[in-house]
């Protein structure tokens, strides 16, 4: 995916054709493709075309004589159910830290390349903002239900500013739950983020008044811990250490802060870099620029090697 | 229809192996398996499907998956959980569909999938039947590789960097073979020429 990651600028390749057919563009890429193809029109029948084949295909899977469905090696698949829930409950209890899976895909280097990382990094060593959390009092995480409810918490803390839940589907991320923080000096919340195998992305967010300093923690071995301020609102991203475009990542969640009267994606409220604290570790990290909108690689090229978004994928192919 | 057999298939799994299970207060673990079964059977139907498309011999592509999940079985243990299982599925199935190509030379490049096309399950309207059996058509001319790429994404609906995983190609790749792929399909099927002539007039 992360080949249209950072494309605002680059005319229309072939790759984002085939995304457009696949649904896989961001808005403003997608915007980018349906203005080439307005111009194009053989690219745009080709892109048509490639679109009706997948729903032809559907309807040709869809009808597929299975006679036996139901009854398909039963005995295989039951035995098979068995062994997967056992792994299951033994990853659940005994094994919650195991560093071992059937995936492990050698030298992978992707959100999923650290699907055997099974267990949440253990809180207590998480690095956030010392004035975020003291670990003594970090039992007391309250879960709230409903995925927008710990936002809205938290924006009643801001003033003057809007507060969005971070949308990271671009990045593969699925946003699973949020957590109130009791029990802190400030008010903060705990968002958590999956890919599709497991490895999890956690964001904290607080909101601070006048100038206090965040501290760094500890960060569990294999995580790394990016922080950053914007106006008062506090971030610590916290992710597997070979995570690809964590830069990306950051842009995204601090897009979600911002003025109260502006349109979400195009008014990020960025801090000027002066008034980001204590980025001592983090100091190669570019700060997000201010315009919100995702900005193109430079940053990466600035970023110490744990942080370096993974685009050397092949970026695919020959423009149109 | 499929979701009726998936949804009878679950409920199957999940009867006999609750009622193997002694273990008092076991309804968390029941439900927790039942979710197992029931994944898995999604998962199962979806690997069949994909198989029958890819090689387009229903019996053999059941014996792939047989295989497949033989294989999963026998190297699944507790103590090396599955993430994502989907993705291992496939990916077991794409091994052995290697392995199998190799060693029996099972596949020809010419895939009898038309006759897939006349054994339709449902019916559909008369255009669209003629489609479906000039895409089936088509898709058994295509390269094995692009052939594989096209239904993972265009069928099972995959991202691209999962396709990449699962066929243990670069996603570049992936993105090339995707495009041709569609391409030929294009080019091979009455449908492709007939959208061209409509819309340039």
């Amino acid at each position: 995916m992360s080949w249209f990651m950072f494309t605002r600028d680059r005319p229309v390749e072939e790759a984002d054709l085939q995304a457009w057919v696949d649904d896989r563009l961001t808005p403003a890429r997608r915007r980018a493709v349906e203005a080439h193809l307005a111009f194009h029109p053989e690219d745009a029948v080709r892109a048509q075309t490639y679109r009706e084949q997948r729903r032809l295909l559907a309807e040709l899977a869809e009808g597929l004589p299975f006679e036996d469905a139901r009854d398909f090696r039963p005995e295989l698949l039951e035995a098979l159910a068995a062994r997967l829930d056992r792994g299951r409950r033994v990853r659940r209890t005994a094994m919650a830290a195991t560093v071992a899976g059937l995936l492990a895909v050698g030298g992978a280097t992707s959100w999923y390349g650290m699907a055997t990382r099974t267990a949440d990094p253990p809180i207590t060593q998480a690095a956030v903002p010392d004035l975020l959390f003291d670990p003594s009092n970090f039992t007391n995480i309250e879960e709230v239900a409903a995925e927008e409810d710990s936002i809205d918490w938290l924006g009643k803390h801001l003033v003057g500013r809007s507060l969005r839940r971070p949308d990271l589907a671009t990045l593969g991320l699925r946003f699973v739950r949020g957590s109130v923080l009791r029990n802190l000096q400030t008010p903060a919340i705990r968002l958590v983020y999956e890919d599709e195998r497991g490895s999890k992305l956690y964001i904290f967010v607080g909101v601070v008044r006048g100038e206090e300093e965040p501290a760094f923690g500890i960060v569990p071995e294999g995580y790394v811990s990016l922080q950053w301020r914007s106006g008062p609102v506090v971030f610590a991203l916290i992710a597997p250490s070979d995570s690809p475009q964590l830069v990306y990542a950051m842009e995204l969640v601090s897009a979600s802060v911002g003025d109260e009267q502006s349109q979400p994606m195009e008014a990020a409220a960025v801090a000027p870099s002066e008034e980001t604290p204590a980025a001592e570790p983090l100091e190669k990290v570019a700060v997000p620029p201010a315009d919100g909108e995702p900005a193109p690689m430079p940053a990466a090229t600035d970023s110490p090697p744990t942080v370096v978004p993974q685009g050397g994928e092949e970026s695919p192919t020959k423009p149109l | 229809m499929l979701l009726a057999d998936r949804m009878k298939s679950t409920a199957r799994i999940g009867r006999e192996e609750t009622a193997a299970d002694p273990l008092p207060g076991g309804s968390d673990r029941r439900r927790a398996r039942d979710a197992v079964g029931e994944d898995l059977v999604q998962h199962v139907t979806a690997l069949r499907r994909y198989a029958l498309l890819l090689i387009g011999d229903p019996s053999e592509a059941d014996d792939l998956v047989q295989e497949a999940l033989t294989r999963v079985l026998v190297h699944t243990r507790a103590w090396k959980p599955v993430r994502d299982l989907r993705a291992y599925l496939f990916t077991t199935l794409h091994n052995v569909f290697v392995d199998g190509h190799r060693r029996r030379r099972m596949l020809r490049d010419d895939i009898p999938v038309d006759s897939l096309a006349g054994r339709l399950a449902t019916p559909p309207s008369q255009m669209d039947r003629l489609e479906l059996r000039d895409l089936a058509k088509a898709l058994g001319k295509l390269p094995i590789e692009q052939r594989e790429v096209v239904l993972l994404i265009g069928l099972e609906g995959m991202s691209y960097r999962d396709a990449a995983r699962v066929l243990g190609v670069p996603i570049g790749t992936i993105m090339s073979r995707l495009s041709r792929g569609r391409e030929a399909l294009r080019h091979l099927t009455h449908r492709g020429a007939a959208l061209k002539l409509r819309v340039v007039k």
